[in-house]
């Protein structure tokens, strides 16, 4: 086999990780049927993507992020003596610090990956972007960084409702009256600690950007998308390529300014009536709709598997617009043998090399203690 | 303490647990894997006792009362099996 690439973000909920598209990518990448094998590294045992047998050959379950970057650098050393590893595509913003801290070492044991510097992940915290949006003239919603409850009355008075309250890394609400913001600035300190951001409500269409750049900074890569529908939580469910040539452009001089290296989603949104585009985030990593841009014709993952190697890369020009993209839930059924063997042992092999197919048959758990 | 027999649960040398009747999923330590395994085998439990000190670094009444410990847990969770009536 020519690529072991190792993928994380295997856990699809009703806000899938990333990692689930990005496998698909890679998979459905001409002329890498039979060069391609793929390791799972999950973080829980019951982590959907694990026991989905067309996606990963063999897994293994990493420590949570909060251990910190030593712990991370020992599990894929032990993991890196059971197994081939060439390229590793972290997909959730919690562990990327970690990933980029640990990259130096990796690299020793053979270990690449493609991955924005430090203090570009540290964009992707709420409070940091709306300074890099000001200082480049960027439009973005108006932001106030809050520490304290009192500092409430202020943030409403300036920015109006409903407000949008944001943890630094996850998780937000609108708040339509002073004690539903009172409450869920409880709520986002107690799951994510301070500050918080409180931002201006811009109502029009949500969208995104898909973008992928070379260890040059030069995009390689770059795909569209609007929101068709989204879930309760205001996570798309349903999107569409388009060429907006706008919010594209928009991408572009951001990563530019930004000097990005690897893979990154752009949100933004869209103004009602006016149609201004307001960016929402940069993520440092690529987005839970990867595998839309590469059936639109830009597979940007396996794009940044070759950029990990140190190959050269032509991405196609364009994409085809028009796209779409439904999501679906599925159940999977598996063998109490499976769930028993990542849970005590923290590993599974599904399929040996150069074999494909494996299904268990049995009793999925109800509960893990 | 020598009465304790343990539900016919599924479990592998790793420590993974699961009771068909619950649905309920547990992990042990290496000490409660190596107890677990006794009881299934049918150890006598104060043979379990005399195993457990051949096995681990441990005096007489610490592994007593780890046991004891591990024992009343497993009743707790409902993992012993019903003595007959």
């Amino acid at each position: 086999m020519k690529y072991h690439v190792a993928v994380t973000g295997l856990n699809a909920t009703d806000d899938p990780n990333p990692g689930l598209g990005v496998i698909r990518s890679l998979r459905e990448k001409e002329g890498w049927e039979g060069q391609l094998r793929v390791i799972g590294l999950a973080y829980d045992a019951l982590d959907t993507g694990i026991h989905s047998p067309e996606l990963v050959d063999e897994v293994y379950l990493l420590p949570y992020a909060s251990q910190g970057t030593a712990s991370l650098i020992h599990r894929l050393r032990e993991i890196r003596q059971k197994t081939r590893i060439d390229v590793v595509i972290p997909t959730l913003d919690g562990e990327q610090l970690n990933f980029c801290q640990a990259a130096p070492i990796l690299r020793t044991i053979g270990i690449r990956m493609l991955l924005p510097s430090e203090s570009q992940i540290r964009l992707h915290f709420k409070h940091t972007l709306a300074d890099f949006c000001l200082a480049h003239e960027i439009p973005t919603p108006r932001t106030l960084v809050i520490y304290e409850s009192r500092q409430l009355e202020e943030a409403i008075g300036t920015l109006g409702y409903p407000l949008v309250l944001k943890g630094i890394l996850h998780e937000a609400h609108m708040a339509y009256t002073y004690h539903q913001a009172q409450a869920y600035f409880e709520v986002l300190r107690a799951r994510w600690g301070v500050p918080l951001v409180a931002q201006e409500h811009i109502a029009g269409d949500g969208g995104g950007v898909i973008a992928l750049c070379d260890r040059k900074s030069k995009p390689v890569g770059m795909v569209a998308m609007k929101k068709l529908a989204t879930t309760d939580k205001g996570k798309a469910w349903s999107g569409v390529t388009v060429k907006d040539e706008e919010l594209l452009r928009l991408s572009t001089r951001i990563l530019e300014d930004l000097k990005w290296v690897g893979p990154a989603e752009l949100e933004f949104v869209r103004q009602a009536g006016s149609g201004k585009p307001y960016l929402l985030e940069i993520n440092p990593r690529f987005p839970n709709w990867a595998y839309l841009a590469a059936r639109a014709g830009q597979n940007l993952p396996a794009a940044a598997v070759q950029l990990a190697l140190g190959k050269a890369v032509t991405c196609a020009d364009g994409y085809q617009e028009g796209v779409i993209y439904v999501r679906h839930a599925q159940d999977i059924v598996c063998s109490m043998d499976q769930l028993a063997q990542i849970a005590s042992r923290g590993e599974l092999v599904l399929r040996k090399s150069g074999k494909r197919s494996m299904n268990g048959k049995g009793t999925a758990s109800k509960s893990l203690l | 303490m020598d009465m304790e027999t343990i539900k016919d649960l599924y479990f592998n040398d790793k420590g993974f647990i699961f009771d068909p009747d619950s649905g309920a999923i547990f992990s042990l330590n290496t000490t409660g894997a190596f107890i677990i395994k006794q009881l299934q085998k049918g150890v006598p439990v104060k043979r379990v006792l005399a195993e457990m000190k051949k096995d681990f670094d441990v005096d007489e009444g610490t592994a007593q009362r780890d046991l004891r410990e591990f024992l009343d847990m497993l009743a707790a969770f409902g993992l012993l099996a019903k003595a007959p009536a």
